[in-house]
């Protein structure tokens, strides 16, 4: 009676702590992913225009994840004096294809800061 | 009500066992359960938490970088439509945009945000009593909101000894006859017709009863909205500055964030340093138009 009491109880329980165990490496993941997009889009803000360019890097800074940059002009193009770029940023674990993170953002041309 | 019942169930039958003293691996197992359980219950809380948490701080990211896109594309436009036709300094439009599946930005903001003020030009004709050089227009190409200047304080600094008073200010084709005496910042109030700017610069004017001789005339715009603009309008100075606002949303989320920067197209020097002269983030949603 009591194993089988313990064993109907059991199974449940376990498989929840097993989605608990998963989930605890799948918020690490989106932790990680999060941050390497916000690294790379930073690092967009901060280079030569002529330089954001379209690329996908394997082991991002080292780390197991793949980062997709896609780059596309919205306004102008890469011969007018002003002109503005979409940057797609996507992260996904190295050798999955399932999404972690997106981020978007617009860059334009001749931004300059007074600081 | 079946909660007392169940439990006056289980103590009086786990005391019939104890007395037996039968079946007491199956009240430890059962006791270990239920205290697993409400372990592990609480453990699901927790990490149910954490993930809407993770979530929250992956949408905050998302509304930043979107509210940036408001920004940038407003300073391509502003910039692509710089003195083109010649009769405007640029402008962009408010609204909302999609940038991208589910993720927008809306720009927007008060009609003192939408005022340019060119002083750059700002000069005195040779009897010095007339300041005039300066133009003004609003920076958005959209029809609302509205940009109206419904009045203006002045104040001035002279470096001569002779006082005078202002009898006259000309916006564009509405003049404001009126009669002011100096007076500490923000000066006293010129009201008159309001005047609606459009995204075609007209110049202002202020004309003293004689000639003067100041070292610093400041005007407060007063914006039909409640909002003001202070500028400096002499001595003369490389600005043509106004503010742009854009906000940042995720589809079905309440998250935000804002952005605002105050953008400086410095005229005479237009092409190589126009620049944000400050960019903050802000605790205010766009929500209109």
């Amino acid at each position: 009676m009591t194993i089988v009491v313990v064993g109907i109880a059991a199974l449940p329980i376990s498989i929840t702590l097993a989605k608990q165990v998963q989930s605890v490496f799948v918020s690490q993941d989106m932790t990680m992913a999060t941050n390497l997009a916000r690294f790379d889009l930073e690092q967009m803000n901060n280079i030569a225009y002529a330089s954001i360019v379209s690329a996908t890097i394997n082991n991002y800074q080292t780390y197991p994840y793949t980062l997709t940059r896609t780059v596309s002009f919205v306004n102008g193009t890469a011969l007018t004096a002003e002109s503005t770029v979409k940057v797609t940023v996507q992260v996904t674990k190295s050798g999955s294809a399932a999404e972690l993170v997106k981020l978007v953002t617009y860059i334009s041309k001749n931004v300059r800061y007074a600081f | 009500m079946i909660f007392p019942v169940v439990l006056r169930f289980i103590y009086k039958n786990t005391r019939q066992m104890i007395k037996k003293r039968k079946g007491l691996a199956l009240i430890a197992a059962i006791m270990l359960i239920v205290f697993v359980s409400i372990a592990v219950l609480g453990l699901s809380v927790f990490i149910v938490r954490w993930f809407s948490q993770l979530n929250a701080n992956q949408i905050n990211s998302k509304c930043l970088y979107l509210a940036q896109a408001g920004i940038h594309d407003a300073i391509y436009k502003v910039r692509s439509t710089y003195l083109n036709p010649s009769t405007t300094y640029g402008s962009y439009t408010t609204g909302l945009t999609t940038v991208d599946t589910n993720a927008t930005y809306r720009r927007g903001g008060t009609a003192a945000d939408f005022l340019m003020v060119n002083t750059a030009g700002a000069s005195w004709n040779s009897s010095t009593y007339i300041l005039s050089g300066i133009n003004v227009q609003k920076a958005i190409s959209s029809a609302t909101p509205v940009v109206t200047i419904a009045s203006v304080n002045i104040c001035w600094t002279k470096s001569s000894a002779t006082a005078r008073n202002i009898n006259r200010v000309t916006i564009g084709g509405t003049t404001w006859t009126y009669t002011i005496a100096s007076a500490t910042c923000p000066g006293n109030i010129i009201d008159g017709t309001d005047v609606v700017l459009s995204t075609s610069f007209v110049p202002l004017t202020i004309r003293w009863a004689n000639s003067i001789t100041l070292t610093n005339v400041t005007v407060q715009f007063n914006m039909t909205d409640g909002s003001t603009k202070t500028a400096v309008l002499w001595p003369a100075s490389n600005n043509c500055f106004f503010t742009i606002k854009s906000t940042g949303k995720v589809s079905g989320s309440n998250i935000y964030r804002t952005i605002q920067a105050n953008y400086n197209l410095m005229p005479t020097t237009y092409a190589t340093t126009s620049r944000i002269d400050d960019i903050d983030e802000i605790n205010t949603e766009i929500t209109s138009p």
